[in-house]
């Protein structure tokens, strides 16, 4: 893929280079003679798991990669598992709505596995699942798949569709890097949110924001989809007018929706001083599209902001708030920041985003808790001792927030199961970049404008 | 067509050894079946200029797929068919509609959900000129005042017998030399099976046009029949004139 | 006021609907074939028109010209090479053969889709300056405009010639009654094609116009072909192009006021349930409608034998 002449944080037009579609032309003339052959290549088939990653060469030179133990904490050599080959599973949405999603924050975790080998750290093989984006029965198999596999741990996504019970009942240790642990999921057994969590982590934060930014503004209307795991509304009508705002109303939302009208309809009607759409992937950028020439104007927030979703709503994004992880690529927060961009940028072809590096958070996450084990003499593959790696040691280093000599942390909470920090930010869409304006951690401490 | 032994051991009758040199239609020696399976082997007929010619024979006998082998809908393996001194072997039907050729299905011979001049119009499907399409429908009402009368009624509604009769109408409106005929009295009631093999004697007669009817109603058949050929396991075993086989105590034996 | 607004969201919507459904219907009315996979050739347009638009700056009215016979050459190839053949293949099970040969179809194209789309998921139709209009207090977009106007306008074309035309008369013919049509000349293999290709062309326009709202994506269609299923079903595999358009606008004004009550999250649900109302109420309209009407006259001979 060749990069955009614009600039590389806009959603660029991408015309397919001659690799990409040879690659995709084949792809399609072989699932034209063999379909299941399809399946295997472009998403996962269901009912079988298959491995994704291992270790592949990088792009930065080794010593170069090698400053990233200078950000991952303090550990013992003798236990970075290397020569170790090490089974980790990871259900990811690679059918349904949020399949490009699933591909996407793939390659989050392929280049984690590719920089933990070149650093000195075990070869990490993911097995992987297709989880349907969250459809039930494709997320039972997904988990039941990572069962047979005898995976000790799970890269999860999509709340894991709701199957939490077979974890504790195998004993099998899930960070989630999807969907984190919101309300209404929390302190289940061996389900841990390894990302902010949906999207109650960034309320107070962007309130904080609001508050001190633009007192003219009265009144919230939200957007949401139908959540199975919790409904926000309550919650939020409580905490707003803590603000010095008004919750006026809550407009619900089909997910993987396309068409907007009767949304923008509802909003017309309630006509919002501010607008919260808590929508994902797709939906927000169709949203956004649609909301630029509804002829409203309120001020949108949004919880998440990836390129695909920009590429969709094009000038809908521009001046629209977003409040979630954040990576500045042009002033990363922190040295790994920094490497991480410039690594993604080399080996995909494209600026990478926040979303994409929680998963690649994740897997050094992951690796942080195998070498725990390891120093404690346990056993790498039994999901109770990376469990108790977990809860005695529950903060890790990650690629957000931070400054020029520490990257920022992620703190687990033990009783939640949901981090208690992680650095966020809100920034704002400006058209052809991204700014920051003000960070926070999830719950909105250590808030600072700027 | 020579005697046989099939023929003798038939019947007694003298076969038929007419001329088919001015034949409209001619098939000669045509094989024919459904994908790489014969059904219907080694065939040959003739229809002269205004003649009704019949085809009787058992179910299965291959009469149906005879019919559909003249009419195009089924490719010929072996043998051709000469039409207006043409070869129209494996010719479209649609081209052998242009040609003067129309078939009366012996089931769904109708558009049902259609009015009856609709049906009548699609008779006229290749027809372009609105001018023979007017005259040929005002013939048809002429001959058939019942598809004048009940013009805007559904196809669907009328009874078997009307269904018939509108199915004739829509043949007619083709304008069509010879008319290919397959079990016309299939689901009629008796008492109108016989008008209708007059109407269809009287379209002959009238009209010079030539017929090649399907049957199992021999009697009724041979009413209006010029020629039959009789047809057993793909074959045709006998062809006799209407005279020489009314002349048989009995049929049976030739099924 | 809300109700206006609402109203004017469903004839919007409804117009949409009213194209894609003539257009599955005709394909579904005259070769009886659930050909599921229009929703590639919906998505294929789309996909063309970006390209032309992004990639070769294209006019959009050219993308969406180019965008609609992109679709009907693939519409009229699909019927031409897989459908068609595959019937007398199958025999008497070649109605769920040519389904499963639809499906399997609709699963090879979104996925090939997926991988062209791979580094974006998704690809937009630009050309087109989208630009707020306001009546009142009721909002839409200029591309709302032109999405009614060419829809009614392209249903009304298809009505007409179906209605007045030669071609049209054979197309009924073969509709009505197979056999028959073969005996009065026409030509079903030809009446497929054709039809394929104008239902195809529908599908292709309303992929464009939809997709230059929304975007392109691998499953683009895919809710919308089985809401112009619905409609086919509701209107009858009988009913008549204007019938199929009315039933299609009527339930998007409906989908679109059902959000004075309810939130749009039920919408799927309110259209597939009138559908499954309507079969529980008249299960015989239903099976019959999926009956050629050949059995009929088929049936109606054989009553009259038994009498």
């Amino acid at each position: 893929m060749t990069t955009s002449d614009h600039d590389p944080r806009l959603p660029a037009s991408r015309p397919i280079s001659r690799r990409n579609f040879l690659s995709a032309a084949g792809f399609g003339g072989m699932a034209l003679a063999a379909s299941p052959l399809l399946a295997a290549c472009s998403t996962s088939k269901p009912g079988s798991a298959k491995t994704i990653g291992s270790a592949t060469a990088s792009a930065a030179s080794a010593t170069e990669l090698k400053k990233i133990l200078d950000y991952i904490g303090p550990y013992d050599p003798k236990f970075s598992g290397a020569g170790t080959t090490w089974k980790l599973g990871a259900t990811l949405p690679f059918s349904g709505n949020g399949s490009f999603f699933g591909k996407l924050w793939q390659s989050g975790i392929d280049l984690a596995v590719a920089h933990i080998k070149e650093i000195g750290g075990p070869t990490i093989q993911i097995v992987s699942s297709d989880n349907g984006s969250g459809d039930a029965q494709k997320s039972h198999n997904a988990v039941q798949q990572m069962v047979a596999a005898k995976v000790p741990g799970i890269i999860g996504t999509e709340a894991l569709g709701g199957v939490w019970a077979p974890l504790a009942q195998y004993k099998i240790l899930c960070l989630d890097s999807g969907a984190g642990a919101p309300i209404g999921i929390q302190g289940i057994p061996y389900y841990y949110g390894a990302r902010s969590a949906y999207y109650s982590d960034q309320w107070v934060g962007t309130l904080e924001y609001m508050k001190q930014t633009m007192s003219d503004k009265k009144s919230i209307v939200t957007i949401d989809n139908v959540s199975t795991i919790f409904d926000p509304k309550p919650a939020l009508r409580a905490l707003i007018p803590n603000y010095g705002f008004q919750y006026k109303s809550s407009v619900t939302a089909t997910t993987g929706a396309t068409d907007y009208s009767s949304v923008i309809a509802a909003l017309h009607q309630a006509k919002p001083d501010v607008i919260w759409a808590s929508i994902s992937q797709f939906d927000i950028g169709y949203f956004m599209k649609q909301y630029l020439t509804s002829g409203l104007k309120a001020p949108v927030f949004a919880f998440q902001w990836t390129r695909a979703a920009r590429a969709i709503a094009g000038n809908g994004y521009t001046n629209q708030y977003f409040s979630t992880e954040y990576l500045d690529v042009d002033k990363p927060s922190n040295p790994w920041q920094d490497l991480y961009i410039q690594e993604y940028k080399s080996k995909n072809g494209l600026t990478p985003e926040a979303y994409t590096a929680d998963f690649y958070m994740c897997v050094f996450m992951w690796w942080q808790l195998m070498r725990d084990v390891l120093a404690k003499g346990g056993n790498i593959n039994r999901g109770p001792d990376l469990l108790a790696a977990l809860q005695a040691r529950p903060t890790f280093n990650t690629v957000f927030g931070g400054d020029a000599t520490t990257p920022g942390l992620l703190t687990m909470d033990l009783k939640t199961h949901s981090p208690s920090a992680l650095p966020q930010a809100v920034f704002q869409d400006t058209g052809n970049s991204l700014k920051q304006l003000a960070t926070y951690d999830v719950g909105g401490g250590n808030f600072k404008m700027g | 067509m020579e005697s046989t032994d099939a023929s003798e051991a038939a019947g007694t009758a003298t076969a038929y050894e007419g001329p088919s040199g001015d034949a409209l239609l001619a098939v000669h020696g045509v094989t024919t079946g459904y994908g790489s399976k014969s059904v219907v082997f080694d065939v040959s007929l003739h229809v002269q200029p205004g003649e009704v010619v019949g085809i009787i024979g058992h179910n299965g006998a291959g009469k149906t797929t005879t019919l559909r082998v003249i009419f195009g809908i089924l490719q010929a393996q072996k043998g051709k068919i000469v039409y207006l001194d043409q070869d129209i072997t494996n010719r479209s039907p649609r081209k052998n509609v242009q040609g003067g050729i129309a078939l009366i299905p012996s089931e769904q011979f109708v558009f049902a959900d259609m009015s009856v001049r609709d049906n009548l119009l699609l008779g006229a499907l290749n027809e372009r000129s609105s001018s023979v399409i007017n005259e040929r429908m005002a013939e048809v009402h002429e001959l058939l005042p019942i598809l004048k009368e009940r013009s805007s009624q559904l196809a669907g509604t009328f009874s078997g017998g009307q269904q018939r009769l509108l199915s004739l109408g829509t043949a007619l409106m083709s304008g069509p030399r010879l008319l290919l005929l397959d079990e016309p009295s299939l689901g009629i009631a008796p008492a109108l099976v016989t008008s209708l093999f007059a109407t269809i004697k009287r379209f002959a007669l009238e009209r010079g046009l030539s017929v090649l009817v399907l049957e199992q109603n021999i009697g009724q058949l041979l009413r209006i029949v010029d020629r039959v050929y009789v047809m057993r396991s793909g074959s045709f075993i006998l062809e006799e004139t209407a005279e020489q086989m009314k002349k048989r105590d009995q049929y049976w034996d030739l099924f | 006021m809300q109700v206006l607004q609402l109203t004017v969201n469903g004839i919007i919507n409804g117009s949409s609907y009213a194209l894609l459904a003539v257009g599955f219907g005709l394909i579904l009315q005259v070769t009886g074939r659930f050909h599921i996979a229009y929703t590639i050739t919906y998505a294929l347009a789309g996909y063309t028109a970006s390209r032309l638009t992004t990639d070769y700056g294209a006019s959009f009215w050219v993308a969406l010209i180019v965008g609609m016979l992109v679709a009907t050459v693939v519409g009229v190839l699909i019927e031409a090479y897989i459908y068609w053949p595959l019937g007398p293949r199958a025999g008497n099970f070649a109605l769920l053969a040519i389904f499963t040969a639809a499906l399997g179809l609709l699963t090879v194209g979104q996925g090939a889709l997926g991988l062209i789309l791979i580094n974006s998921g998704t690809a937009q139709i630009s050309g087109f300056n989208i630009a707020p209009e306001q009546i009142g207090q009721v909002f839409f977009i200029n591309l709302d405009v032109y999405t009614v106007i060419i829809s009614w306008a392209l249903i009304v074309i298809v009505a007409l010639v179906l209605g007045r035309t030669r071609l049209g008369r054979m197309v009924r013919a073969v509709r009505s009654n197979l056999t028959m049509s073969v005996a009065v000349g026409a030509s079903p293999r030809m009446i497929y094609l054709v039809i394929f290709g104008i239902g195809s062309a529908l599908g292709g326009v309303g992929g464009v116009l939809t997709s230059t709202k929304a975007a392109v994506a691998s499953d683009s269609g895919q809710g919308a072909i089985l809401y112009a299923l619905t409609i086919a079903f509701l209107a009858g595999t009988f009913a008549s192009v204007i019938r199929i358009a009315f039933v299609g606008l009527g339930l998007g004004i409906l989908e679109s006021l059902a959000n004075l009550w309810v939130s749009p999250v039920w919408d799927p649900v309110i259209i597939y349930g009138l559908l499954l109302v309507y079969a529980a109420l008249k299960p015989f309209d239903v099976v019959s409608k999926f009956r050629r009407p050949t059995l009929r006259s088929a049936s109606a001979s054989a009553s009259e034998m038994a009498s």
